[in-house]
């Protein structure tokens, strides 16, 4: 009524803007998190909100379904993938593509070629569900850019997934299961 | 004699509002006839956005078409898995694990907390507000979002509800989390409203702007929000009491003055009978399982379901034709908003060009459902 | 701190006696007056963009967030990757559009607001040219702003650019007129319309004491005066995309940038002069005190536009004419009265019979207010 429910509302906003300089005060003096480790705001916690990208990143939940890797098998080292081909049935826009190589290796299929394309993928991740070795899970990895896509920068092939696969699961389990 | 014309005459003009507007919520086109200021005709024009939602869904299996059902809705996507998957449950006669019913429920309360404050950011932006209360409103969803993202892997698409249950168990220490989360709800939704409720301008600019009469909102079929803030009982989860609703106790508020003030109340409200509705699943949720075993292949056998849950924007409904197949033979989606738009003529005729956004921010509209 | 205090007079005392050393005295005073005018414009630009950088910053605050903090040292280069961006931006023409209004409205709206920092006193003795009349000036200069921007509307051939320099037209003439009473109520004080006579008559004690209604009904029709939150109807970007300047790109785009962010630094700054004492202020040198005042007031401007939404046309519209005016005409009057009654009485008897008089117009507000309220409700209950 006459102006007071406004003063109420610029309470509201003046609390948030002291807020930040508290927030920025227990920071002080680092500007940003320390090793560039955001971390994410307790729900009681108020002040700045934001993470400042580039110098501060968050880090991924162990589930986060990034970019795809193929897993290796630390005992026999070769790929888990058998290369039979149901992640790509299972894919609902058909961005994998799986060929299954005529000889064994080892007592086991492996895939001839394989390839993942980026560029349309969901991220859904039902072709990690729906694989039956265990062979393919998400990295942590979201900054997947290029500068084009003319030279193929975003169809990954077995190589570069299995890489993934060393970096991030070097044991042959995904994050998600070692943590649980 | 002549009669001499004394009053001034004057033309209407057409303006298009959109597809390119800062306020229509995405791709949406409004042919507006002004006469002044003042609406004489407005004409939606939908379509878009139109990326042949259900035609793929035929192309899909049944598994497949649940990433799709998370990018209708892109705000609520755990409430379009919940529907999706429910008729397909119904439809093959699924039972569901008691936990993942609790889990489900808490995910879609939680989607409807995201969802209200979004729309009421989304409306205030649209009432000239500098994305302040917006901007509010996004850090209490990022909040929520992270709680979908520690337990399905995403923010958005989420693709976490499974036939028969969900994707994954809740990870460790996602409980103390949501608790901590649900537990500073209200207060986040106090200072939302000392933010907004009484502010004058606020109430000016909303009380007795897009009044729609229960008569109105009924024959055109409208659902959700919209619907009970023209003071119609109507809310699915108590008059289907679908899932397991039916062991909460929470209200339905219901509107007096039918306008774009009393939707933005009723949003608020239902928020907080969401975290009532989230306090008691976290008490009451047992432990189990989270899903049944289904064959790698599904196929429903033949028949035809319609399923439909009340999601945060109004009636969501999928219908499912099986002809017994891995793929749904037609598959078809009662979207709420697209419902719920077409009486946006009704509302804005006689009002001022700021009321249009007003209006159309208070029916809370997300083209990618409206257009499919 | 005699010497900091004058700093700039002497400066400029100096220099005018170093040129009059070799030049003759006619010359010496043209330099001066160059300078001083390249002075001001040097002025105006880097306000606007301290203004523009200082905007974002404090409105990031409002929302839980830095605002620009890229681009140097807190991101107070930003504006220089700003006009990077707007300099190098395609310069558009729509086909339809009237060109000569399309192109001379961005020029004539930047004039005005130059021209008024010509009156407005920085400090003691730092006014470019104390007119008799200032005042008058300020108004009057300032509602050649409507024009520009009406013409701005027409030109584009823009339906919202249309309805946004239509907007424009309705509320900056309404908004004068609130705005004028109420400044009246100053000059009534001083007896002048000279800015620097009004600061000097501030000396024992600012005017917002005498007149805290005034300062309100002045400072809310002078938001709107210069379109900014919650009055920023012509260019409301949820409604009609950008109001007068969405055809406009580029340099000419940010001449109307330059003359909002500027006009909205003036209007601080003559809210500060009449309202506030202008430079006057204890130990700190004079100028630093008028920009104090001018910030502190702008910081009240930025802290509306980051929690209100904005009025409709009509209710923009019926506030003016219904209240502001009618509350102005009423301030005038009692102000006038008490003024007249205690003459020649002291300070004290003044302020106390000033601030008696406007509780009683604020209690007088209220009670009628109550009432059409009670009148509304029975209306409705009985509807
Ligand atoms: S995440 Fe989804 S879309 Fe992407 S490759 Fe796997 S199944 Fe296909
Ligand atoms: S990743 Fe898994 S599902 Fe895909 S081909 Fe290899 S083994 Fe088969």
């Amino acid at each position: 009524m006459l102006g007071l429910g406004i003063l109420k509302g610029l309470s509201v906003t003046l609390r948030h803007f002291v807020e930040t300089y508290v927030s920025d005060l227990k920071r002080f003096p680092h500007r940003y998190a320390p090793q560039g480790r955001a971390r994410r705001l307790r729900p009681t916690e108020r002040g700045i909100f934001t993470v400042q990208y580039p110098e501060e990143r968050l880090e991924m939940f162990p589930r986060f379904r990034g970019a795809l890797m193929q897993l290796t098998n630390p005992e026999t080292d070769i790929p888990k993938c058998t290369g039979c081909g149901i992640c790509a049935r299972f894919c609902p826009v058909g961005v994998i593509e799986v060929v299954r190589a005529e000889e064994k290796r080892d007592g086991q299929y492996v895939p001839q070629s394989y390839s993942w394309d980026l560029s349309a993928c969901l991220f859904c991740g039902l072709c990690v569900e729906s694989c039956p070795f265990g062979a393919l899970y998400h990295t942590p990895e979201y900054e997947l850019s290029t500068y084009g896509r003319q030279k193929g920068e975003l169809i990954y092939d077995l190589d570069r997934l299995l890489a993934w696969g060393q970096k991030y699961a070097p044991l042959g389990t995904p994050p998600v299961e070692q943590e649980e | 004699m002549q009669t001499v014309e004394t009053r001034l005459r004057t033309e209407t003009i057409t303006l298009n509002m959109g597809p390119q507007h800062p306020s229509t919520h995405g791709v949406f086109r409004m042919i507006i006839t002004l006469d002044g200021e003042t609406i004489v005709d407005l004409e939606p024009v939908m379509g878009y956005l139109h990326r042949c939602q259900e035609k793929i869904g035929e192309r899909n299996t049944y598994l497949q078409n649940i990433p799709y059902t998370d990018r209708l809705d892109y705000i609520c996507s755990m409430s379009n898995n919940l529907a999706y998957v429910m008729a397909v449950e119904k439809l093959a006669q699924i039972e569901v694990p008691e936990r993942a019913e609790y889990i489900r429920i808490i995910m879609v309360e939680l989607t409807r907390i995201v969802n209200h404050a979004v729309a009421i950011g989304a409306l205030l932006n649209d009432l000239g507000c500098f994305f302040t209360p917006m901007l509010y409103a996004l850090e209490e969803r990022e909040r929520i979002l992270d709680l979908f993202e520690m337990a399905s892997g995403s923010r958005m698409m989420c693709n976490y509800m499974r036939f028969g249950g969900v994707r994954y168990d809740l990870p460790p220490g996602f409980m103390p989390e949501l608790k901590s989360v649900v537990a500073a709800l209200p207060a986040f939704i106090d200072e939302f409203e000392r933010l907004l409720t009484d502010n004058e301008i606020m109430r000016i600019r909303c009380q007795g702007v897009g009044i729609l009469p229960p008569d109105v909102a009924v024959g055109y079929s409208c659902t959700g929000p919209l619907l009970r803030a023209s003071g119609v009982d109507y809310d699915i989860r108590k008059v289907d009491s679908y899932s397991i609703y039916d062991r909460f106790d929470f209200d339905v508020p219901l509107g007096t003055n039918y306008d774009v003030y009393d939707r933005y109340l009723v949003r608020i409200e239902e928020m907080r009978q969401s975290v009532r509705i989230l306090e008691q699943a976290i008490e009451q949720i047992p432990e189990g399982e989270v899903s049944v075993k289904l064959p790698r292949v599904f196929k429903p056998p033949e028949g035809d379901v319609y399923h439909r849950i009340e999601s945060p924007k109004g009636e969501l409904g999928f219908y499912l034709v099986s002809d017994g197949s891995t793929n749904p033979y037609r598959y078809k989606i009662r979207s709420p908003t697209f419902i719920n738009l077409t009486v946006l003529p009704e509302l804005c005729k006689g009002h001022k060009v700021a009321d249009v956004v007003a209006i159309l921010g208070s029916i809370d509209i997300v083209l990618g459902e409206v257009d499919r | 701190m005699p010497f900091l205090n004058d700093l700039f007079v002497n400066l400029s005392y100096w220099i005018h006696g170093f040129l009059a050393r070799f030049l003759p005295l006619w010359a010496a005073d043209l330099i001066m007056m160059l300078l001083t005018i390249a002075c001001l414009i040097v002025f105006a630009l880097i306000t606007i963009m301290f203004i523009n950088w200082l905007e974002r910053k404090v409105i990031g605050r409002f929302q839980d967030r830095y605002g620009p903090n890229r681009v140097g040292p807190l991101g107070i280069l930003q504006f220089v990757a700003d006009a990077i961006k707007m300099f190098t931006k395609e310069d558009i023409t729509p086909a339809n559009a009237d060109r000569v209004i399309f192109n001379l409205a961005p020029v004539m709206v930047v004039v005005p607001t130059f021209l008024i920092l010509a009156v407005l006193p920085f400090g003691r003795g730092m006014v470019a040219a104390d007119l008799n009349i200032g005042f008058l000036y300020i108004v009057a200069i300032s509602s050649l702003t409507t024009i520009a921007i009406l013409l701005a509307g027409w030109g584009s051939r823009n339906k919202y650019s249309l309805l946004g320099g239509m907007r424009v037209v309705a509320q900056m003439i309404s908004y004068e007129v609130p705005m004028v009473l109420s400044a009246l109520g100053v000059i009534m004080l001083t007896g002048s319309l000279s800015l620097v006579s009004i600061v000097e008559g501030q000396s024992r004690v600012p005017f917002i004491l005498l007149q805290p209604l005034g300062f309100l009904i002045y400072f809310i029709s002078a938001i709107a005066e210069v379109n900014r939150a919650p009055f920023d109807l012509p260019e409301a970007e949820s409604e009609i995309i950008a109001g007068y300047h969405t055809e406009y790109s580029g340099m000419k785009y940010a001449m109307f940038l330059l003359a909002e962010y500027i006009n909205a630094f003036i209007v601080a700054a003559i809210a500060a002069t009449l309202f506030l004492g202008g430079w006057q202020g204890p130990s700190l040198p004079p100028y630093v005190w008028f920009f104090l005042k001018a910030y502190a007031i702008y910081f009240v401007l930025m802290w509306l536009r980051g929690t209100l939404p904005r009025l409709r046309i009509d209710q923009l519209m019926g506030l003016a004419w219904k209240f502001l005016v009618p509350l102005a005409l009423v301030n005038l009057l009692v102000m006038g009265l008490v003024a007249t009654l205690t003459q020649g009485k002291g300070l004290f008897p003044l302020v106390l019979a000033s601030l008696v008089a406007n509780g009683l117009i604020v209690a007088a507000v209220v009670i009628i207010y109550a009432f059409a309220m009670r009148r509304r409700r029975q209306v409705e209950v009985a509807a």
